[in-house]
């Protein structure tokens, strides 16, 4: 009996040692080289996304699916370029900025046709405006980026072909705001007025309905499969992109999203040779870096991302939590002994495979026109940061933090279940606190129900998160002004509840209305020091971008704003996939 | 004595490997060579790493990362750290009570051994796991006796007064066992607010777990006890005017121990998958806190079972303890037929 008790045992284990082991070398051991095909027009491109696209609006989309479909089929009159961040023509061919910078007239390129072959002009796009974006009927989240002090631009024609902007104050991110998507009049207008335009261009209307400029037009949508998208044949590039030799643009003919249930599913079809790019986390570099040679593609580092995590402490009167606990969260001290306690390298290292850097401030590195490059760096102290918890009134019993009035401090950290790497930040910097005596505990939760707790019942302590970069700092307007929704650590004040935060929202409206790049510069200069002074939100890390790419691709260039694809129109495929 | 000796030669070895488990479990302090919350930021993923001889004693080799993407580390020459034994190392409370930092065997800082490997954040793994099984036991024993007491009070209780109380425990037990108990225990842990200390997760995943495993019990027990209300001797000791509570203790429950030791025995596993089902799904116990559940929730992605595939090794213990378990309920059951099978 026992020798068949123990065989059992064994071969049930070792059965699972070679499922765990058939699980590590789950990579792909497919070998694969690049064959060059010998006329590069007419080729396809292929990649996953992880959800269904919700809507083919532009609009209306805000979830990132919708958004980068629609981002191939629609242009607006301007688009940021990749490379510097500067903005460049996109449908228009030219502008000029007068009165103070209170009116722009924009020429549009001429001879521009919408996919159906109608043609373009100036009434499209005061259509766009006027009847679509600032339609209060219409629920778009662009609105509040094209108003300018809760106004919005007034929109006028003086010619078929020439758009007049006019604003009441002198706005400095009015020229990027005009790259919001050109919508067709001659189809939708009848649409606006009928009242229907909310439920229009859902993901069941018939693809050839949605008409739009862009390089390419959608052909298929089979909800949880797939995309596709076909060539525009009647697309014209914007001024300032050239051709890639040997085709004329969009040198593609298709564009494949496969819908894919997860991120290792993706990442396994790409290491199967299944899709041509790939956005890769550091985590996953461990996996694919040592498969680049026989999977014929390249990782393409791109320096440190713009996406931001931080940690940051309930600092609101309103809130209901213990009124101790606010006496230390208020306290500039506390939150700089914070965040001379984190070890960012750590951070680096363990959650992001050592591809990432520490984020110095509220503007990210790649974004140089704004960066203020004076302020030091926060480190790893954690005596410096037992010195200031001293210094702030709290007191050590054995290796315990106590603040003045006796209680232990223990902090309830929270962070979103949908992002590992949060958690084990979150971990990481569990460790580095308890080094100072502070206790934390870590509950992730599902992001919606974190929302509702950080935005509305207040009842939070610590939060651990992330937001996207921005390139112009206006953009962090609802993140910094101390009325915004974003304002995380005090939301939608009536009044700002502290100097600093009443210094901040005078420094961004001079911003938003001061035209002369040098004097921009000074003021969001001035708000960086407050922001690496005062630590509203205390900076993490941000990961290094990487792209995975298809050797079989061409026209692919890593820019440092815009991921590895400078235009789509110019990206063609020169080779097929043939097993080694 | 021989009541014992009778329970060991019944149990055989899966008696033992059990107590090998639970002992090394209950003695995790002293065996682990570092506590389950010891962190080395420095050396995340670091294979195992036994001692050798080095110049005539046991010694590791101090190991420095040499490639953060790899999870490749290389030894900085010529540094040694002697493995002492019996040593003082890293202080520990004793199932929370005991102060001390007696170890087993213990290797200096900067030197790390690592038996099985070590996690993400460089906690040695083979400390973690002995801490998990602590946890996942003590956890699942408990459970298991609470979810007991509730299942024989309620199933002698309908099976001895019968009629509708009968019917009302037997349709809730019902209820209870329609619904699937993973959910159910995802149920019960979402009431509490989240943000518990550890202890307090503890009790609620033991009571939960007993809240959602009696009523299997319960039926089986009451049906045990409608049969033996019949028979002659319990009839006898009601009709000189034994009291109910006496009856079920002198008559009913000794009537049937062999089945309760078997069912005890069989549902331990069941209490240790649940565990470790709410622990993966990081609803069980929260870290650094290990448990044989979250300890293999960190293996999940593809790129962590690529960079440290040992961690499936708590995997493979739920499984091995699992089937332990089943193999002495088997022969608690019928040893003669296990002894009839050469």
């Amino acid at each position: 009996m026992i020798p068949r008790a123990f065989c059992s045992i064994a071969l049930l284990l070792s059965g699972l040692l070679l499922f765990g082991a058939g699980g590590c070398s789950g990579s792909a051991r497919e070998h694969w080289k690049v064959v060059p095909r010998a006329n590069i027009t007419g080729g396809q491109l292929v990649m996953d996304v992880v959800s269904d696209p919700r809507t083919f609006n532009p609009a209306l989309a805000s979830e990132t699916t919708s958004t980068q479909i629609l981002g191939y089929l629609f242009r607006g009159l301007t688009r940021i370029s990749p490379h510097d961040g500067s903005v460049k023509p996109d449908l228009a061919k030219d502008w000029k900025v007068s009165q103070g910078g209170r009116r722009v007239v924009v020429h549009l390129l001429p001879g521009l046709l919408w996919s159906d072959g109608v043609p373009l002009d100036g009434r499209d796009v005061v259509f766009s405006f006027e009847k679509i974006y600032y339609n209060p009927s219409i629920a778009t989240s662009v609105r509040s980026e094209l108003l300018v002090e809760g106004k919005p631009v007034s929109v006028s024609l003086r010619d078929p072909l020439t758009v007049v902007f006019e604003t009441s104050k002198p706005f400095a991110p009015l020229l990027e705001s005009l790259g919001v998507e050109i919508l067709p009049r001659h189809i939708l207008e009848p649409i606006v007025d009928s009242g229907k335009f909310n439920q229009s261009w859902s993901v069941r209307e018939n693809p050839s309905h949605i008409v739009g400029t862009g390089p390419f037009i959608l052909a298929k949508y089979a909800p949880g499969q797939f995309v596709v998208l076909r060539r525009n044949p009647l697309y014209r590039p914007p001024l300032g992109i050239s051709p890639s030799s040997g085709c004329t643009m969009p040198c593609l003919s298709k564009i494949v999203l496969r819908i894919v249930p997860n991120d290792t599913s993706s990442l396994i079809r790409f290491l199967t040779g299944k899709t041509d790019l790939f956005g890769v986390t550091p985590q996953q570099m461990a996996v694919l870096k040592p498969e680049q040679k026989h999977g014929a593609f390249r990782l393409m580092v791109r320096g440190p991302s713009l996406s931001e995590s931080f940690v940051t402490f309930n600092e609101n009167p309103r809130s209901p939590i213990a009124p101790w606990k606010l006496k230390w969260f208020r306290n500039r001290r506390f939150r700089e002994a914070v965040a001379w306690s984190i070890d960012r390298t750590a951070m680096i290292n363990i959650v992001l495979n050592g591809m990432g850097s520490p984020i110095p401030g509220p503007v990210p590195i790649a974004v140089r026109a704004f960066f203020n490059d004076r302020l030091p760096p926060y480190g790893h102290d954690p005596a410096r940061a037992r010195v200031l918890l001293k210094k702030a009134g709290f007191s050590y019993r054995g290796s315990r933090l106590y603040d003045g009035e006796g209680h232990r401090v223990i902090i309830i950290l929270l962070t979103n279940t949908e992002s590992p790497e949060r958690i084990q930040m979150a971990q990481i910097l569990q460790a580095n606190l308890k080094d100072v005596g502070i206790k934390i505990r870590i509950v992730p939760l599902q992001f919606n129900m974190l929302a509702t707790m950080v935005m509305s019942s207040y009842r939070w302590e610590m939060l651990l998160f992330g937001l996207t970069g921005v390139l112009d700092p206006h953009g962090d307007i609802s993140v910094w002004k101390s009325s915004g929704f974003l304002h995380l650590w005090n939301p939608r004040e009536a009044h700002p509840d502290q100097k600093w935060e009443a210094e901040i929202d005078q420094l961004f409206d001079q911003g938003a209305t001061t035209m002369d790049p040098v004097q921009r510069k000074k003021i969001y200069d001035r708000w960086q020091e407050i922001a690496h002074r005062e630590l509203p939100l205390i900076d993490l890390v941000t990961p290094d971008q990487i792209t995975g790419v298809r050797k079989t691709l061409g026209g692919i260039h890593s820019t440092p704003l815009g991921g590895v694809v400078p235009h789509i129109s110019q990206v063609f495929q020169s080779g097929v996939l043939s097993p080694a | 004595m021989t009541r014992i000796h009778s329970l060991f030669r019944r149990g055989g070895i899966p008696l033992l490997i059990l107590l090998g488990f639970f002992l090394s479990s209950v003695l995790a302090e002293f065996l682990a060579p570092y506590r389950y919350d010891s962190v080395r930021f420095d050396l995340s993923y670091m294979p195992a790493l036994w001692p050798s001889r080095h110049s005539g004693e046991w010694a590791v080799p101090v190991l420095k990362l040499k490639d953060p993407v790899l999870h490749r580390f290389e030894r900085v020459p010529g540094q040694w750290v002697p493995v002492r034994f019996f040593c003082h190392g890293e202080s520990y409370r004793w199932m929370g009570v005991i102060e001390g930092s007696r170890h087993l065997f213990c290797v200096d800082s900067p030197g790390r051994v690592a038996i099985l490997g070590l996690d993400l954040f460089g906690r040695d793994l083979y400390s973690r796991l002995l801490y998990g099984i602590r946890f996942s036991f003590l956890l699942s024993i408990s459970a298991v006796s609470l979810s007991f007491l509730i299942g024989i009070l309620a199933g002698l209780f309908a099976g001895t007064t019968g009629g509708w109380a009968d019917q009302l425990v037997m349709r809730l037990g019902e209820v209870f066992m329609a619904i699937p108990s993973l959910y159910l225990l995802m149920g019960i842990r979402a009431i509490f607010p989240p943000g518990l200390s550890a202890t307090e997760v503890t009790l609620i995943m033991t009571g939960a777990l007993a809240f959602v495993g009696w009523a299997g019990l319960a039926r089986v027990v009451r049906g045990l006890a409608m049969s033996l209300r019949e028979e002659d001797f319990v009839l006898a000791a009601r009709s000189i005017g034994v009291a109910p509570f006496r009856l079920w203790t002198r008559h009913i429950l000794p009537n049937m121990s062999y089945y309760l030791i078997v069912a005890l025995t069989l549902s331990i596993p069941g209490f240790i998958v649940g565990e470790s089902g709410l622990s993966f799904l990081g609803l069980g116990i929260p870290e650094p806190h290990p448990s044989l559940g979250n300890i293999l929730a960190e293996s999940q992605s593809l790129p962590a079972m690529k960079a440290a595939p040992w961690l499936l090794l708590s995997g493979m213990t739920i499984v091995g303890v699992v089937i332990v378990f089943n193999l002495l309920g088997d022969r608690l059951r019928d040893p003669d037929r296990m002894r009839r099978i050469p």
